[in-house]
């Protein structure tokens, strides 16, 4: 599959304003015509075939994934598995058949980001992507570093997907056992993934680390059950 | 008067109906065909009553229709346009190539078929080529069918052949047969009696090279040989 014929250089992956997409969908002609769509919103876009694309998407600096629910089911440990380890601190959609609960909990299996459904309009889908690129962004440190000390030019705070969606519970309120339930994962598990997400927004405690979730303004809502977002 | 026809022709945008059960989807195929095509007005349906409906209203110049559009499937909704006997040509939207589903689509009246792997360009070929009034199929289907075709030919002429074997009595019994009555009704029927019918039924089965009563209905189902037995049909 020929990407590059699509690849629009509008705006430029350089430009941090500008999410750069990776589509990949079981349908050829979906990929395509979306990639065509994002273009048309001021975005640069590629498509990818699921089987082959997802190791040639490594060189490429994608800032948010969109990625077919059915592509490869998460038990043949397939596609999106391989997609998460190539680019664990990258948002994935997931663009799925069945919106809400069924949606959430695919979110939440798989350790994507967010889900936009098929049903729904263009614009649930390019403003879930704009918001998932804006948040991205603003976990960076944007505080000066304190007098004496330096902070690297390199040091980006990057939240990794499963930590993206424990700071999404987090922040409706769930205990720890309540996420590690609805994970699938042990309490203890759950409590080490908090301690790396405080100390990566370099904030005290779970609150502040929400209050900084919920300020960002890419989201009305979490990560897990974001169909629409304000872009 | 021909040179104002060919301008009109030109300047006429390409009118094209585009029906899939998803939002997404068509969205994304509408921007591709917007992007492909000089001049073209897109309308969209999510299911088989409203592309028919769609069809209808706008006479689209060519209908591009999901095969698994609901409720009952994009080859059942090529019937319906075409039996509205109007001048849109249709494009049957697959995924994957597959021979069966191929030949039920044509045998539908779809003049072409392209598929979800093709990407946009399979569909824009396709339409141009429905443009300049020729039939599509991706080129490597082509030979597959072909193939399949010849196949079907010959099972035909073989299954024809034996048919013409059953002599007029026999061509009877096995159209009473088909029709779901058992010896004893077929004997009643025929006014012949039970133990003749038997016999007749076992020369049929003989005949026509099947093992029972039921692989004889079913070839005669499949074959759609009932017309050529030129019976009357007593249930």
């Amino acid at each position: 599959m020929d990407g590059g014929a699509y690849h629009s250089k509008r705006n430029g992956p350089d430009n941090p304003l500008t999410p750069h997409v990776l589509v990949l969908d079981r349908s050829r002609v979906f990929a395509e015509g979306a990639v065509i769509l994002l273009a048309a919103a001021g975005m640069t876009a590629r498509a990818a075939d699921p089987e082959t694309g997802v190791d040639s998407s490594q060189a490429d600096p994608f800032t948010v994934i969109v990625a077919d629910e059915l592509c490869a089911p998460r038990s043949t440990g397939g596609l999106l598995d391989r997609l998460l380890a190539l680019h664990p601190t990258t948002p994935l959609v997931l663009v799925v058949e069945t919106p809400g609960q069924a949606a959430d909990e695919a979110v939440a299996k798989t350790g994507a980001t967010a889900w936009v459904s098929r049903h729904s309009e263009p614009d649930a889908l390019i403003g879930t992507i704009r918001g998932l690129h804006g948040r991205r962004e603003l976990l960076r440190p944007t505080t000066p570093a304190p007098a004496g000390s330096h902070i690297s030019a390199d040091r980006s705070v990057q939240l990794t997907n499963r930590e993206q969606n424990i700071l999404t519970l987090l922040s409706k309120g769930l205990s720890n056992e309540a996420i590690g339930r609805s994970l699938e994962i042990s309490a203890s598990t759950v409590r080490t993934h908090v301690r790396n997400v405080l100390v990566k927004l370099n904030v005290r405690s779970r609150t502040e680390a929400v209050a900084m979730s919920l300020h960002s303004d890419g989201f009305k809502g979490s990560g897990g059950t974001v169909e629409r977002a304000v872009s | 008067m021909a040179v104002q026809d060919a301008l009109a022709s030109a300047d006429a945008p390409f009118t094209l109906l585009l029906a899939h059960e998803h939002t997404l989807f068509r969205a994304a195929v509408r921007a591709g065909l917007e992007r492909d095509f000089e001049q073209v007005l897109v309308g969209e349906a999510a299911s088989g009553g409203q592309a028919i409906a769609e069809a209808h209203r706008h006479r689209p110049a060519v209908a591009i229709i999901d095969s698994d559009l609901p409720p009952d499937g994009g080859v059942r909704v090529c019937t319906a346009i075409k039996d509205l006997n109007i001048s849109t040509q249709v494009l049957i939207m697959c995924r994957g190539g597959n021979q069966r589903l191929l030949l039920h689509a044509l045998e539908a009246g779809a003049d072409g078929y392209v598929r979800h792997e093709g990407g946009l360009s399979e569909i824009v070929d396709g339409c141009r080529a429905l443009q300049r009034g020729e039939a599509f199929v991706p080129s490597r289907l082509l030979a597959p069918l072909l193939k399949a075709l010849i196949v079907r030919r010959r099972q035909e002429d073989a299954v024809a052949q034996r048919v013409a074997r059953l002599s007029r009595r026999e061509k009877e019994v096995f159209e009473l047969l088909v029709a779901g009555l058992d010896p004893q009704r077929i004997a009643a029927t025929l006014v012949i009696s039970p133990a003749t019918a038997r016999t007749h039924l076992q020369n049929v089965l003989r005949k026509l090279e099947v093992h029972s009563r039921l692989e004889a209905t079913a070839l005669a189902l499949t074959h759609d040989l009932v017309p050529t037995l030129s019976v009357k049909r007593i249930y």
